[in-house]
């Protein structure tokens, strides 16, 4: 192997994130050494399917906030429902799922509503739409990220960092995208 | 030939890492010159998804490995007409622990490997504590 000694080993990390992010817009990676300038999507690991802090939904907020706080803002969120690796989310746990995932950068379907039933499709329809209707917002927090390095989904305190309040307040239960529009998840688990 | 993909306007992306597989020796015979070599002058590694002494691992700090893995990607875009890839992987991990470097011998890379063992568990004493 090359590379500069004070990289060493992550240089193959970082060269194999530039040789591959030349491949266009849609390319999604899922590692990251200093590549924050990259131009495409970075997913979050695999997710469990549970209710738990063990690597469950909760967890999707905490790897949200971490990936966009160390400059990562073009966060994929791993598949909706989670992977089912200790078998496939009941309806509840994919509804919401995907309703934690409406604000954030891109909705990914493994998991599919008509796996369930006709109120999970109808729920499903409501929420995409939703995520449909709000892409110039995230849209406006990408550019906005390009500029000044700002998250794209924020803990809350980022509107106002000196508010003791929502310093303290448990990033599973708020977040927000922008200054206009503030998220709260009133069951995580 | 991926069918549909212009005229239903559906894009499509297919898995792609940067483990070569042993037993795919029609890639491997060309990639051999490509890989992190280690200390004992074998390519051999394991990833999640391969037995051990089944995978090998691009060395993309080698520039000429890099193109090479590139166009073999560009070949796959053009006689496919799939639209883009989500690349799987990237962590150090699944290369050789103690690999040949160009400023360092394999004694130190070995030291090296320790050396960042204990700091990542002194790392979580200090926070356990």
């Amino acid at each position: 192997m090359n590379g500069a000694p004070n990289l060493n080993p992550s240089s193959l990390t970082i060269d194999y994130l530039r040789t591959v992010g030349k491949f266009g817009p849609i390319v999604e990676v899922r590692s990251g050494h200093g590549t924050q300038d990259l131009p495409i999507f970075i997913r979050i690991i695999d997710k469990d399917s549970v209710w738990t802090w063990s690597n469950g939904i909760p967890t999707l907020i905490t790897t949200l906030l971490q990936a966009n706080i160390v400059g990562y803002g073009f966060v994929l969120p791993d598949m909706i429902g989670g992977n089912g690796y200790e078998g496939a989310p009941d309806k509840e746990l994919f509804i919401r799922w995907l309703q934690a995932n409406v604000f954030m950068p891109s909705l990914q379907f493994s998991y599919v509503p008509w796996d369930y039933d006709s109120e999970t499709i109808a729920i499903s329809q409501k929420f995409t739409k939703l995520h449909e209707q709000f892409t110039e917002v995230i849209l406006q927090r990408f550019r906005l990220a390009v500029q000044t390095g700002e998250p794209v989904n924020a803990p809350l305190w980022w509107i106002d960092p000196h508010d003791r309040v929502a310093q303290l307040c448990n990033d599973r239960k708020l977040i927000s995208i922008s200054h206009d529009i503030i998220i709260h998840y009133i069951r995580m688990c | 030939m991926v069918f549909g993909s212009e005229t239903e306007k559906v894009r499509i992306c297919t898995i792609a890492n940067k483990i070569i597989m042993t037993p795919c020796f029609f890639f491997f015979d060309t990639a051999s010159s490509f890989l992190v070599v280690d200390h004992n002058n074998s390519t051999d590694t394991q990833w999640w998804n391969s037995q051990t002494g089944q995978s090998s691992h691009v060395d993309f700090t080698n520039p000429d490995a890099a193109a090479w893995f590139s166009s073999r990607l560009e070949t796959i875009l053009r006689e496919t007409g799939i639209d883009s890839f989500k690349f799987d992987a990237g962590e150090t991990s699944w290369a050789p622990s103690v690999y040949t470097h160009n400023i360092y011998n394999t004694d130190y890379i070995e030291c090296n490997v320790i050396r960042q063992h204990y700091s990542a568990i002194l790392f979580f004493n200090r926070i356990l504590v």
